[in-house]
């Protein structure tokens, strides 16, 4: 009986250590693989707080009213695997404005308070990204005297040179994204790069500019 | 459920892989059943439904001529007592059960076509209030090293309803049983699936589902170092470690990119998370005793349980009251508990997902689930786990 016992408790020890190795494995493989710095829905800019609250509940991708919340994919890393990233294709962020007088949804819902925002935190004040404008892609550089993100612009970020072409005003814009929702380039008619590029898309700060 | 139907026909030749041949293969290899009554009234497709029914413990009772001397009647008779495989099994409660995995996950899935946000089993609430997964609290709130207040009401709230229910999530609302039954790891209640119902692993449900259950909660196993090894890891990489692989967030994962698909969002997650989700549960078998963290934790506030514990009426227990050896409670346990003799149970009250299996199984009717324990069951309880059963 003491035999069997002892037993036990050495296969329980190896099993207890193969288990725990596992667990501290898995946390180090995801922390060590490559993981991208994803766009974050508002109050998620501090992305250490977030990784570190965030159960991957899916709340603020149901709660988004306009659907600018998807869960990010594999290719933005392992770490972020289904944590909330912006997606401009399919809506974009006025802060619940329409919706919910200016309290976003996503804040509202998340349940472990991953994404927070200061009281009396202002649209204008929280920077989800900042633009990138690539000329090359851009209709209105090409003459066509396309405007839909000077029109889209709420913040006036925006402005348009005498050529009627788009300039960006970085100190202005808070990556709201409702340009890269609205642009028309690469997404009407093209087929070689599908739909995922835009001539005016959100980026993270250091990358914003125009090219 | 879809499933279960789906393999009948193979049971209609009796050495099926089927749930029904299974349980009567339970009832024949139980050494101290009847051989001889089992073999004269194997064939008939009697009706064992109305058999059962009949079969109370009352004096008139004794049906067929034993064959030893050494078995009473009444033993005949209940080892006449096979399921068919046309039988169905369990009651409405049984199949509700087993639908509420499912529907949960419907509804869930219809809240998010329909734009309302209802949230899932990881988070399931409304606007601001959400009864948060008590394993992700605990994870988050380690890894954020923050007492965040909604995590916290959200805990204790958590740690109120197990202390309430026990484990009784694990049968009626987790989506991973389900999941198992769909990828046909799983049989039932029984986890170990169709190959061991199938009978190519040798041994193997011989005892029913207490046969895969290995001995478990009365000292620390695998799930609890599972357990302790994702918090201490959440604690030093500073995320919910578990919560990237945990199979109830794969699963809503996966059923919410599958409807995003509507919506004209592709990406690698949509192969990514169900294989994940497949791999585990391929990988880890029987996930729910080994792995299952969220189990563990359940486990361990389950010892302060005392509603719904499944109790025997030792009045109407055919074990006391006719001397007799049955053990269709312990057989039928998914978790392998030994309600009879909870003393020396392979495993502990404190592990029951108050699935009512033994309530279903118990040919007399002897087992409820109260409320509150019944008065003197307590007292009785302990007499039984001090007598020794005397064989006839």
């Amino acid at each position: 009986m003491d035999e069997e016992k002892k037993g036990v408790t050495r296969r329980n020890a190896v099993v207890g250590l193969a288990c725990v190795a596992g667990s501290l494995g898995l946390g180090a493989l995801a922390t060590c693989l490559p993981a991208d710095d994803v766009l974050r829905p508002p109050g998620g800019q501090d992305d250490a707080r977030l990784l570190s609250l965030c159960v991957r509940c899916q709340r603020c991708f149901e709660a988004c009213p306009r659907k600018a919340i998807s869960p990010a994919s594999i290719e933005e890393g392992f770490l972020n695997l289904r944590t909330p990233r912006m997606d401009f294709h399919s809506g974009w962020c006025d802060f619940c404005e329409e919706e919910n007088d200016g309290h976003p949804r996503c804040v509202l819902t998340c349940p472990t308070g991953a994404l927070r925002l200061d009281e009396g935190a202002k649209r204008r004040d929280v920077v989800i990204g900042k633009p990138l404008l690539t000329h090359d892609w851009c209709l209105a550089y090409r003459m066509t005297r396309c405007r839909d993100c000077y029109d889209a612009c709420e913040l006036d970020a925006i402005t348009l040179d005498d050529a009627k072409r788009p300039h960006l005003d970085l100190e202005k814009c808070n990556g709201c994204g409702a340009c890269e929702y609205v642009c028309p380039s690469m997404r009407a008619g093209s087929m070689v790069s599908g739909t995922a590029h835009r001539a005016i898309i959100i980026v993270n700060v250091d990358e914003a500019g125009e090219v | 459920m879809e499933k279960k139907k789906s393999y009948k026909p193979q049971s209609a030749g009796g050495a099926g892989s089927d749930a029904p041949a299974k349980k009567a293969k339970r009832a024949s290899c139980k050494p101290q059943a009847a051989p001889v009554g089992e073999a004269a009234s194997g064939g008939e497709p009697a009706a064992s439904k109305e058999k059962r029914a009949s079969y109370k413990p009352q004096p008139a009772a004794a049906g067929k001529p034993a064959a030893d001397g050494e078995v009473p009647a009444p033993k005949a008779k209940r080892a006449s007592y096979k399921p068919q495989p046309g039988e169905k099994r369990g009651g409405s409660l049984t199949k509700f059960r087993r639908a509420l995995p499912a529907l949960v996950l419907l509804v869930c899935a219809v809240a998010f076509v329909a734009m309302v946000p209802l949230g899932n089993i990881s988070a399931f609430g409304w606007e601001s209030i959400s009864a948060i997964c008590p394993m992700g609290a605990l994870s988050s709130l380690l890894a954020s090293k923050t007492l965040v207040p909604r995590v916290l009401i959200s805990l204790v709230i958590a740690l109120a309803l197990i202390l309430l229910f026990g484990r009784a999530f694990c049968s009626w609302i987790c989506s991973v049983p389900f999941v198992e039954r769909i990828l046909g790891l799983r049989d039932g209640d029984c986890e170990g699936g169709r190959k061991a119902a199938a009978g190519k692993e040798k041994g193997s449900c011989s005892q029913g589902c207490s046969g895969c259950a290995k001995a478990r909660g009365k000292a620390v196993d695998s799930r609890h170092f599972v357990l302790g090894g994702t918090l201490l890891s959440a604690a030093v990489f500073g995320f919910p470690v578990f919560c990237l692989i945990c199979p109830i967030g794969l699963t809503f994962a996966t059923i919410f990119l599958v409807l995003r698909l509507f919506g004209g969002s592709v990406s690698w997650a949509l192969l990514v998370v169900p294989a994940l989700l497949i791999a585990e549960l391929f990988l880890a078998r029987k996930w729910c005793h080994r792995i299952c963290p969220l189990g563990a934790l359940m486990s361990l506030v389950s010892k302060g349980n005392r509603t719904f514990v499944p109790t025997i009426d030792k009045d109407m227990c055919l074990e006391e009251t006719r001397d007799a050896h049955c053990g269709r409670c312990h057989a039928a346990c998914p978790e392998g508990i030994d309600l009879r003799n909870l003393a020396e149970s392979p495993v502990a009250i404190n592990e029951c997902v108050k699935c009512r299996a033994c309530v279903e199984a118990c040919p007399a009717h002897a087992i409820s689930v109260p409320f509150l324990p019944k008065a003197g069951a307590s007292a009785r309880q302990a007499h039984e786990c001090e007598g020794v059963r005397e064989d006839g």
